[in-house]
């Protein structure tokens, strides 16, 4: 990361809840073997709704994370990425800090919807009883879960939401990086989380006609690029990563995922939900310019790819302009084929599979892929996992709003 | 059901305690860990249930367990046990 010429940034751990399993490796073999969580709503009625199906998380059990009592204050947003957090924290094998580190220690999370079920609870509540519990604002407070992380893990530097819509994962991620390039911070736990599946955001999505409502296919209604690919599908989650500035890193013994290289974002200045190809190229030239790169360097492209008719062919078009005659040279893969859309998690979980695609040299497929659309025709890994060096790769986020950003990462110390 | 048991019953759900370590003279800070949230939340909860009104200026009176059943009890209104 060029700007400023400061500290290099690094990733020492990864903690991911995704609708394919609880823990960073169980989600990334999912994925690696083509395994979606895309299925019917169990958790709750979802009569009178359009959609009925998304990304659940199974099995989760917030009390292996959570103290009983303190649950009362949260909403599951915060529940989700309080799991990630302690999981990430551990995969670092970082503990107690010491004062002088854990003043320039912090966390920035990107939430886009946030507490909205606990809104949902509220304003029953205030119809009947025509006053709210004392929780009712720390549930729905979207700000509340990066200092209930700090609280926890004992965060005592820099620390707030970050919110583009389903960009914020990405933007938490590159602007904590860029704190500990500039000295802000020596070390950042930055990530996103969300639960948006509840009945106000999926009647809200549906409404602008977002959402796929091929009930009757639920787990192979996400199909980025594919021909019948209608709307996009909700998945709940958290995904987090301990960056660290690589000195202090190297110095503890830390084992070293990837390296942050660059940040890239603009904004479309155009429409609320119709993108434009100007604005994610613009962030993915940014991003490759501040990781001081040829487009050439790049081996692989997390795309934001959302499985909706227009902003999937915007990214590929995008793509093919930022990279030239190179683009039918890199390969791109969706995670959000089989996981869903994590909303304000979404960047940050994929930021997460770029660096594991980078650490193991595999990239996952795109599920439900099977005849690209018109337009669509880059070098899409689909139908099985693919095994190939990738020193350095892009993942893109783009959201609601014209928002867009791309993170460059690469293995430490590589040629390029 | 009487007072106390009912109290005992919200206590232990909204703290997440044993309600066998609920007594008569339990501290509701110091010996049941409630923080002023908690405190708040259980006011609305007495309230809704006994359909009391406990005015911040009361709740500084109410220390123990026993003392919030005795502030419901002379207000003669027992919950509705519905």
């Amino acid at each position: 990361m060029k700007a400023g010429a400061g500290h290099r940034v690094v990733v020492t751990g990864i903690g991911l809840i995704t609708p394919v399993g609880i823990g960073t490796e169980v989600t990334w073999r999912s994925l690696l073997e083509g395994r979606g969580g895309i299925a019917p709503i169990r958790r709750f009625d979802t009569a009178g709704l359009l959609t009925r199906f998304a990304g659940e998380i199974k099995d989760w059990d917030a009390d292996a994370f959570v103290e009983p009592r303190k649950r009362r204050e949260m909403s599951r947003v915060i529940e989700l990425a309080i799991g990630a957090s302690v999981l990430a924290w551990q995969d670092a094998k970082l503990g107690t800090l010491s004062p002088g580190v854990a003043d320039r220690a912090g966390c920035v999370l990107g939430i886009s919807m946030g507490g909205m079920d606990a809104l949902e609870t509220a304003f029953t509540e205030l119809s009947v009883h025509g006053a709210l519990s004392p929780y009712t604002l720390l549930m729905a407070a979207t700000s509340l879960a990066s200092s209930q992380v700090a609280i926890r893990l004992g965060l005592r530097g820099l620390n707030y939401t970050a919110n583009s819509a389903c960009a914020s994962g990405a933007h938490a991620i590159g602007e904590s990086a860029r704190a500990i390039q500039h000295g802000t911070a020596t070390l950042m736990v930055a990530g996103g989380s969300e639960a948006w599946v509840n009945r106000v955001c999926i009647a809200a999505f549906n409404a602008v006609k977002a959402l796929s409502v091929n009930n009757d296919a639920p787990e192979s209604a996400s199909r980025p690029w594919d021909v019948d690919r209608a709307g996009f599908v909700m998945g709940e989650g958290a995904g987090v990563l301990v960056l660290e500035e690589r000195t202090h890193a190297l110095q503890r013994g830390a084992t070293i995922y990837c390296e942050v290289l660059g940040f890239g974002v603009s904004n479309d200045a155009f429409h609320v939900t119709q993108p434009t190809q100007d604005g994610p190229e613009r962030a993915m030239r940014m991003a490759i310019d501040d990781a001081q790169i040829e487009p050439s360097a790049v081996r692989y492209v997390n795309a934001h790819a959302t499985s909706t008719a227009l902003g999937d062919i915007n990214e590929v078009r995008a793509i093919r302009s930022v990279f030239g005659t190179h683009a039918d040279a890199v390969p791109v893969s969706a995670s959000k084929s089989m996981i869903g859309h994590l909303g304000g998690a979404a960047g940050a979980v994929e930021a997460a599979v770029t660096a594991l695609s980078i650490r193991d040299g595999r990239l996952h497929p795109t599920a439900n892929l099977v005849q690209p659309g018109k337009g669509c025709d880059l070098d899409f890994v689909m139908g099985a996992a693919r095994t190939q060096d990738v020193p350095v790769a892009l993942s893109n986020s783009f959201g609601f709003g014209g928002t867009n950003t791309s993170l460059v990462f690469s293995k430490m110390d590589a040629t390029l | 059901m009487t007072t106390f048991s009912q109290i005992q019953a919200i206590i232990a759900a909204d703290l997440r305690v044993d309600p066998a370590s609920i007594q008569p003279r339990s501290s509701l800070v110091q010996d049941l860990g409630a923080d002023s949230l908690a405190l708040t939340e259980l006011v609305i909860k007495f309230e809704r249930l006994f359909k009391v009104s406990i005015p911040d200026e009361a709740l500084r009176d109410l220390q123990r367990v026993e003392d919030v059943v005795r502030y419901i009890d002379e207000r003669g209104l027992q919950a509705a046990a519905r």
